[in-house]
Parts: structure tokens; sequence; C-alpha cells
């Protein structure tokens, strides 16, 4: 099921807005302050090594100007690989513990950014800097300011691409020639596995992290409906014919995708009737919020045509 | 303790054995039945007083007293109409018929209550007719019975537009909202704008906030029940308006001459035929309109019997159609509504026994469908109920009326189905049905133990059971689906509740002057309204009860102090406390439609409403109309919110006030005028924000990322204060004449002082700027009205 807004009535109240005379006028808000809290976004991926990455940050005041992250510098932030085995938990193999730094990278055309930190191999050794393996677990530990954080993410098996096609292109109002990205896969037979979608192209080119992608995320509810099915989604934003897209098709255990499903709420939860929504972050500690998202990555390219 | 039972038994069984043998030996009374007609044939409320004892006309206008033999003067008043009086000798059941006329010499007062408040042992209700609705100044000529009782102390809405009505800290889907005894789901036109109820169509509404009868259940907080209207039982006549957004029509007239009537009203809104006329090119096929048809048969058997037939549909519909550039398109289309239908054969069948047999139906659809360039959904949802319902009156006595009766309800929920796409994949969802079945049986006594004191006590046992057939999908605690599923047969129980309801309320008269009332009441609910908005729209659903979803169940206590005073004044005040368990609401962010598993996403808590409401009316004179005022405070707990600490309500308002004038300048000019003021809505409004989905371009050495608000504490922000003052006159060109036709004028002037009252609020952030603005959006400002009205 695609993400939609229309559960929350924003259609309606457009119909509303566009019958009736309505007007705006700016006023002061008088928002409450609170202490900053610990705001942690953290990747493993399988098949992108400079992507794997922990940033950290902080809450701001929400009348403050300040919109860049505000980094948290001197972290201790390391990362270990385990296994989960019924009966005993988790077992952490601490020989895999990495230990990330802030530092500047190849991915980041050597910028350093206060609060990113990255394995230092990327730099020294990149072919064995760190990298997930699907089935794997991963621990996430976090000590900042004087307090400790934890959280623990599982890789899935990535399902793979079966195909990348196009929509037949169409020009837009500036008369560029677009068509739209579509990809072929089958569900894998398990209810309740999840994917998300990024894929970067010309444009994303000489950008870095997850977040510079392009992406598409679709609901819970979708697995259910389809499961095991093959699958065929165009996605909505048209590229460029004869650009190049690298396509991500990521799998997910569910507490990662339900930490992006209310992210995806959260970002556009903007309107009249919106109720105010909690990230469901999947990192332990106190007064902290984010995600340690393990990826399960399958790639494929595609020439628009 | 087996010797307290036996005393306790033997005091019942005396008790029961006075209030039933003592009183018929008492007694031997006869059987006064008044019928108060207007010159139209139609039954009008009147206010009865004959010796020692009062009575109110039911909706037919018909009241039943009993009497010792003796002589009486019986006087007859009605709002608006000449009063009237007379003597009578009782030996033998009587029945007399007043035809009141109205009144030219005595200036018409715009009252709440036709009758005499302190007198009625029900208390926390009000009435309103449409002939006081008809005074109220209105949003663009439309007269609104919905929006005219929220005028009314405890009774409040969520603003200038919005479905809900809440009352005493109620939810919007706590209030029964009955039109002829048939329930509405969804009663409003324009998503809240405009209720579905046709000013010409109705004779009156009511509400009653505490203190319900025993034959009212199913909801916890009101009973909302609009009266339509009997037609003409003389002649046939035609009455209409044309207004700035809609025109209406009706006609009516006899069946059989002064015993069976009939009557058709009907209305459409045309703003998308004025608009497609002004500006064809650009509204294209986009438009909005709604309508709606009312029918009423009332068929006359013979002296004892009489049936009533009722009909209601109407619908909304909304198209929207725009290519925003070659690869971006935009569709909505939507259409819903209500379709009621119902029958009720009323039998006199003794002087002592009446009983009311109705058959209902209801059913309320929605239809939609969006697509936005490649992305599409379909959803439509709905549900039907079947109810029968058997009411019946046994007066034993003159102080003594026992009411009994059973109803019995058969639901089907339509929760959604649908499909949505992307490309040429498409999802298709059809979310199972549900069945239930509701069912309620009561029995109350009104007793009149002095002729100071009145005792109404009632008990009400109430039932829900979901049945099958219905497959339910297993989830584990992660909300992921095990794949096991549990499959019901047809009729199999799901799930079943009971509950005894007591109802209680006392009144007792000092004089004939002062009053005061006690009531307490429960209120049992079996059915949710599945929304997480601050609004409720037509894609908002009804859910029953299930093995997760426990019922609703509220307790309220209420105790009020009435008083007339000279010069047509009535002052009441009311104070009241509710305790509301099982309240639902929904995780935020929860994903509602098409959503097989969503009571994974409900919570439940309890919520606390407690407030003093005065009222103050003038009723007589050339000014009339009341001031309203309620403070009060509204709270909800839930463990899942606000770290489990109660929050504020939405709609927690503490004060609350109204202020309605009726001036009659002469025959030709009538005003009036009204004043709202209410504390702002509580919203949650975020206290911090953080950036997140981080990225870095190095085209410009600049971050990418994403906004995301942090929240604190529920509700814990106020919107501004609330006010408007909207003024009407009332022109009737030629009030003498004694021709057929007859006009009048209706000005209307809606937010005089074009108040910007927030409809919501919302922060601009301009992160290029690094700019943070809050912004207020508001839906009417100053808006003028006229309607012509007509009638022959």
């Amino acid at each position: 099921m695609k993400k939609s807004n229309y559960s929350n009535g924003y259609i309606f109240i457009l119909l509303l807005l566009l019958l009736c005379n309505s007007c705006e006028k700016n006023i002061d808000l008088n928002l409450d302050k609170t202490p900053p809290m610990l705001v942690v976004e953290a990747y493993i991926n399988n098949s992108l090594r400079t992507y794997n990455y922990v940033i950290i940050g902080k809450t701001v005041n929400f009348n403050e100007s300040q919109f860049a992250n505000t980094a948290v510098e001197k972290a201790t932030v390391t990362i270990t690989e385990g296994d989960f085995e019924k009966g005993k938990g988790y077992q952490w193999n601490t020989a895999s513990k990495v230990t990330m730094k802030e530092g500047k990278t190849p991915g980041m055309h050597g910028l350093y950014v206060p609060g990113a930190y990255f394995d230092p191999k990327l730099t020294t050794d990149s072919s064995h800097a760190l990298l997930g393996k699907p089935g794997k677990a991963y621990l996430l530990e976090i000590v900042a300011e004087g307090r400790k954080y934890t959280a623990i993410t599982t890789l899935p098996i990535p399902v793979p691409i079966d195909s990348l096609t196009n929509t037949p292109p169409f020009k837009d109002d500036s008369g560029k020639i677009l068509a739209r990205l579509t990809v072929h896969y089958t569900d894998p037979d398990t209810l309740g596995n999840a994917q998300i979608y990024y894929w970067g192209n010309r444009y994303t080119k000489n950008t870095f992290g997850w977040g510079a992608l392009s992406t598409d995320r679709y609901l819970p509810n979708t697995d259910e409906l389809v499961n095991g099915q093959a699958i065929h989604i165009t996605h909505s934003a048209p590229l460029p014919i004869g650009d190049t897209a690298i396509y991500y098709l990521v799998s997910i255990e569910r507490p990662v995708y339900d930490f992006w499903d209310s992210f995806n709420k959260a970002r556009v939860n903007s309107g009249p009737f919106s109720t105010p929504v909690v990230l469901k972050s999947n990192i332990k500690g106190s007064n902290v919020v984010g995600c340690f998202s393990g990826f399960a990555v399958s790639s494929m390219k595609h020439v628009m045509k | 303790m087996v010797n307290r039972r036996k005393t306790i038994c033997i005091r019942l069984w005396n008790f029961l054995f006075l209030l039933f043998v003592g009183q018929n030996v008492l007694g031997q009374s006869k059987l006064l039945k008044v019928s108060v007609i207007n010159d139209q044939h139609q039954g009008i409320s009147a206010h009865i007083v004959a010796g020692a004892l009062t009575a109110v006309t039911d909706s037919t206008g018909t009241a039943l007293l009993h009497l010792s033999p003796g002589r009486y003067l019986v006087t007859i008043s009605a709002v608006g109409y000449s009063g009237s009086s007379q003597g009578i000798v009782l030996y033998s059941d009587t029945t007399i018929a007043f035809v009141l006329q109205k009144s030219t010499t005595q200036l018409k007062p715009i009252t709440i209550e036709a009758d005499r408040i302190l007198q009625l042992n029900q208390m926390s209700s009000h009435l309103l007719s449409i002939e006081q609705m008809k005074k109220l100044p209105t949003l663009m000529g439309e007269i609104d019975p919905l929006k005219s009782i929220t005028l009314l102390p405890g009774v409040k809405n969520a603003g200038d537009a919005g479905n809900g009505i809440y009352v005493r800290g109620g939810g919007p889907d706590e209030n029964l909202v009955l039109m002829d005894g048939i329930t509405v789901y969804n009663p409003t036109h324009l998503l809240g704008a405009f209720s579905i109820f046709n000013g010409d169509a109705v004779k009156n509404i009511s509400v009653i906030k505490g203190g319900m009868p025993a034959e009212y259940g199913g909801r916890l907080s009101s009973v909302i029940s609009v009266t339509s209207r009997e037609g003409n039982k003389d002649s046939l006549k035609f009455n209409g308006g044309i207004g700035l957004i809609s025109s209406r029509l009706t006609v009516e007239g006899p069946l059989s001459k002064g015993k069976s009537s009939f009557i058709i009203s009907a209305r459409r809104s045309y703003i998308d035929q004025l608009a497609r006329w002004i500006a064809p090119d650009s509204i294209g096929n986009n438009g909005y309109y709604f309508y709606d048809v009312n029918a009423k048969l009332n068929i006359e058997l013979n002296a004892a019997n009489s049936i009533s037939l009722n009909f209601y549909t109407g619908r909304d519909n909304f198209n929207y159609d725009k290519n925003e550039s070659t690869d971006r398109y935009r569709h909505f289309k939507a259409n819903w509504g209500n379709t009621l239908a119902g029958a009720t054969w009323k039998s006199q069948i003794s002087r002592k026994i009446q009983q009311e047999l109705s058959i209902f139906h209801n059913s309320f659809e929605l239809g939609s469908s969006i697509t936005y360039n490649t992305d599409g959904i379909l959803f439509s949802s709905g549900l039907v109920d079947y109810q029968v319902k058997n009411d019946w009156m046994y007066l034993p006595s003159d102080r003594l009326k026992l009411k009994a009766g059973w109803q019995g309800t058969w639901h089907q929920f339509k929760p959604g189905a649908g499909s949505t796409s992307a490309g040429e994949q498409e999802f298709i969802s059809k979310i199972n049905k549900q069945y239930g079945r509701e069912a309620a049986g009561y029995l109350s006594a009104d007793w009149d133990i002095s002729n100071r004191l009145n005792i109404l006590a009632g008990l009400r046992v109430s039932y829900f059971d979901q049945v099958g057939p219905k497959t339910d999908v297993v989830y584990g605690k992660d909300g992921v689906p095990t794949g096991k599923t549990i499959a019901y047969k047809k009729g199999q129980r799901i799930a079943k509740y009971m509950y005894p309801e007591p109802r209680l309320a006392m009144r007792y008269l000092f004089d004939r002057e002062t009053s005061i009332k006690l009531s307490y009441t429960r209120t049992v609910q079996y059915l949710h309204l599945a929304t997480t908005s601050a609004a409720t729209f037509p894609s908002d659903l009804w859910v029953p009860v299930s093995r997760l979803i426990k019922p609703g169940v509220a307790d309220q206590v209420a105790a009020g102090f009435f008083k007339d005073f000279s010069k047509g004044y009535e002052f009441s005040a009311e104070a009241y406390y509710k305790q509301m368990d099982n309240e639902l609401e929904f995780m935020p962010g929860a994903q509602l439609l098409l959503n097989q598993n969503i009571e994974s996403e409900m919570i439940f808590g309890t919520g606390k409403a407690y407030g003093l409401e005065l009222l103050l009316k003038k009723k007589t004179g050339p000014l009339t109309g009341w001031i309203g005022y309620t403070l009060s405070r509204t709270e909800r707990t839930f463990a899942e919110l606000n770290g489990g600490k109660p929050f504020p309500y939405r709609y927690d308002r503490t004060h609350d006030l109204s202020v309605v004038a009726n001036y009659e300048l002469s025959e030709k000019w009538t005003f009036s005028g009204l004043f709202v003021f209410s504390t702002g809505n509580a919203l949650t409004m975020p206290n911090g924000r953080f950036v997140y989905n981080l990225g870095f371009n190095f085209s410009n050495d600049s971050p990418i990322y994403t906004n995301i608000n942090r929240y604190g504490k529920i509700n814990d922000y106020r919107m501004p204060a609330y006010h408007r003052l909207d003024l009407s006159a009332t022109f009737t060109p030629n009030p003498e004449s004694t021709r057929r036709f007859k006009s009048h004028w209706i000005l209307s002037v809606y937010n005089v002082y074009n108040r910007s009252n927030p409809y919501f609020i919302y922060i601009d952030v301009d992160e290029n700027k690094k700019t943070i603005q809050g912004k207020q959006v508001t839906l009417f400002p100053i808006l003028p009205s006229i309607s012509w009205n007509f009638n022959f």
C-alpha cells in the first residue's frame, strides 16, 4: 500500500478550503523549551562500505534558527557483529568490534563532518572496512556525553531484483524528455518481510549518504496483499532519458521498517488535523531517538530509454 | 445476613405492592387525552395545566393525564401561539382537542423550551423548535439545527466547520443522533459546515446531555433527536426558499383531509452550477454539491392507531481534476451520504396503555478515488443498520407512568475495500466486513411521589455481540502476520458484552417557581469511530466492539437548580461529573484505512469531565433570548500517551459563552443576534526539532536533511480564543396580507466584526531563509447572506 495522506482526510480539507474563502495570517507561537535529546542515525549494509556510518546529533528548541545537525562530537562508537541463537539470545563476536571515528573519508570527498562516525579503514584499507553480512546481527554501542546507548539490528536476506524497466518517455513543460522507473522483483514467501527503495542517477552522483538518494517507501500491509507474488512498482518521480539509474532494493527487518514508516508519517505530518507522530526508535538509552538500520541491499543499473 | 436479606425482600415487596396496587386503589382516575394542534392540523409542543397537574405534549401534540373525576380548567400554552383554556367536567375517559392560532397580538418569544423546564423531571435537556431556529442568524442563509444546539450550555462544536458535536466532555461519536428515531451516523454536509437536516423538513431538535431516560442508549454522552415535520392535513401547500448556496422546495398536503398527510422536501446546493456559469473554462467538471430529500407520510387509521413512514436520502459529491503540468495530474472524486427509512405504528391499546412499534433502516456509503501521477487509490466504505423497536407505556394512575420496551439492531460494517496502485502494480485490499447484533430492553417508572417530589427511575440492559462470517488474521506482537487465521461461520459469536445501565432522576419542587433536580446515568457504547484527526471525515470508520475493543462505559451524576422569575425570566444552573472508561484513541500516525490489523493501532484509556452550566433565559416581551455559560474541564488518560499522565481533551474548553437575542420591532421587522466566546481548542505543538535522513551535496557543499518535530506534552498548547458576532434581520413585506402567497426575506451577517478565528494552526519552516513562522488559517471571514422564503 502506498503511503498516502488520504487517511488523515487532507483531501477532504482541500475540498473545504477550496470551497470556502479561507485566509491565513502570521501568529506568534510561544512554544515550550526542553532539554536536548540525543539523535542517532546509523546504518549497516552489505553492499556499500562507505554507506555504513553513524551520525550523532541533538534536538534543538523549535524556535531556534539552527537547522543543520547539532553535532555530538568525541563520542565513543562501536559496531560489533554477532548472531542470534535460540535459547541463548545474541552472541557477539568481540573480535569483530569496529570502533567508528569522526574524520575525513574518500566517500565524503575529504570533507570533515562533525558528529559523523565512519570505520577508519575507509581511508587506510577500504576493502576491509566494515560491511554487513545478510543474516547477521549487529550491535551499536555509543557513549556520548557520559551516557551509554545501544541498538541491535539484523540484516535479512536480500531480495534480488528481476529487472528494471521504464515507462514510455514523455516531454515535460520545459521540454525535457523523461520517463519513470519500474522495478520488477518477486516478493519473498515469508509474511511480514518489508522492502524500501532507493535509487541514484546523475542528480545524486555528486552526493553522499542514504539521505541524499531518491527513495520510495511502502507500508507494512503491502506484504499481506502481495506475499510471494511478482511485484512491478513504478516510482512516481521521473528521470531523464539517457540517464543511468542505479537502483537499491533494500530489505529490512520489521523494527527498522516501523521506524522508517513512522519517519515518513512524521515527515509529512504538518497538516491541520495531523496528530503528533513520535518516531519508533530502536535505540536504547535515556532521552534518545533514532534508528540503527540494517539494510540488506541488492542493486542493479538501468539506462533510461 | 439471611434475616437482612429477608427484610429487604419484604420491604421491596411492600414497595412494589404500594406502587402498583396502592396507586390503583387510591386513584380510580379518569383518562384525559389532550390533543393540541395548530391551524394546519399539525401537533405542536404545548404545556398543559389541569388542576394541580401539568404535562407536556409529545411529538404528535398529544398528552395523557390521569385525573380524579371532577371539574377542571384545562389551560394550554405554546410558544408562538395564543393560549387557550376550557372548563371540563370529567366523569369518564375524555378526549379534548385544542386548535391554537398563531399569536398576532402577542409578540412571539424566542425561547429554548415550550414548557417550564423547572417542572420537568428530565434534566440536562433542551428543545429548540424550528420557529426558534429560523430566527437565529445563519451561515450563508442555511438554517442548521445541529449548529443551533451548540449555542446551548454543555454542547460544543469543533469550530467553524467540523462534524463533531461534543457534549459534556464526550467525543464526537458519543452522541446518539436520531432523525425520527433513526440513527444517523454522519449528520453533515460539506464536512460539517452544514447539517443534513433541511430546515423546511424539521419540526424541532432536542438534546439530552445527562439523566437520559432508559429508552435511550447506545452512546455515552447525549441524545440529539431531530423530529421532522408532518404534512399539512388541511390543504395542499408549497413553501421554499432561495439562498446563496442552496435552494429548497417543500410540498405538503392531505391524503385524507384532517387525518392523513404527506410532506416531501428537497434541497440542493448550487455552488458548482454557479461556478460553472461564472467561469466555465477554469472550473470544467470540477465542483461540489450536496442534496437531500425528506419525505414523510402520516396516516391516521382510526382514533387509536396511526402509522408514519419516514424517508431521507442525501449525498455529497465532489470532483476535482487538475493537470498541473504535462506529467503531473491530480484527480479526486468522492461521494458519500446517508439513506434512512422507517415505519412506525402507534397504538392506543386502552385508555392506559400505548405502544409504538418501529422498523428502521439506515445506511451510509462512501466511494472515492484519488490519482496523482502514477499513484492511485480507490476506497469505499460504509455501514448498514436494520432495527426493530417496540415501546410500551402504561399509566396505572395519575401519578405513575411506566415505560418498557426493547430494541434490536443488526449492524453490518464495511470497513473498506479498495486498491492502491503504483503504475501497473495494483494492491487490492478488501477489509473483512464485520457484523454485530445489538439489543436492549428497559423498564422505567415516572412517579410523582407527592406534588413536589418526582422520581424517574429506570434500568436498561444492553447487549452486543460481534458475529461471523469473518476471518481474522492472527498477528504477532510486532504487527507481523503469523500466517494463521481464525475463521468464524455465519452467525458464530466472536465476542459478546452485556451491561446493566441504571438511570435515576429526581425533581423536587420547592414552589411553583423553584426546583432542584438530581440524576445519575450509566451509558454504554458498543461502537467507536475510528479517527486520528482533530476533525471527523466521511472516510472515518465505525468499528464495533470485539475481543480486544471493549465497550465504552460512562457514569454521570448531575445536580441542577431551576428558578422562574417574574417578567418571563428563567434561570438554571447544572453541575455535572462524568467518568468515562474504555475511551479509544489511536496510536499517533496510525494507518486506519485499508488496515486489516486496525486493532493493533488502538489504545484504550479513561476520561473525566466536570463542569458548571448556567442558563438565563428571557421568554417573553419584545426582547427575548438567553445567555448560556459553561465552566468545564475535560481530561483523558492513556498509559501510552503523555507518560501516562492525564492531559486535556482536544475540545476541553474552560469557558464557553453564548448570548442569543431576538427583538421584534414590528410585524415587518425582526432582528436577531448571537455572540459566542470559547476558550481555544487544546493542541499538541512541537517543543523541539531535529534533522534526520542526512546526506551531503558536494556540488554546493551543503547538507541534505529532513526536519522532524519533537513533541512533548499532549494538548498542552491552546489555540487563540474563538469569538464571533452574528446578526440577522427578517423582513416580511406584507404581514397583514390575506393572500395565499406569503414571503419574507432574511438578511444575515456571519462574523460581523470579521474575527480571524483559528480553523487550524501550523508552523511554516523555511530552511533556506532559516525562519520559523506560526500561521493561522481562518475559514470564514465576515459573510453576509440573503435568502428569500415563500409559502403558498
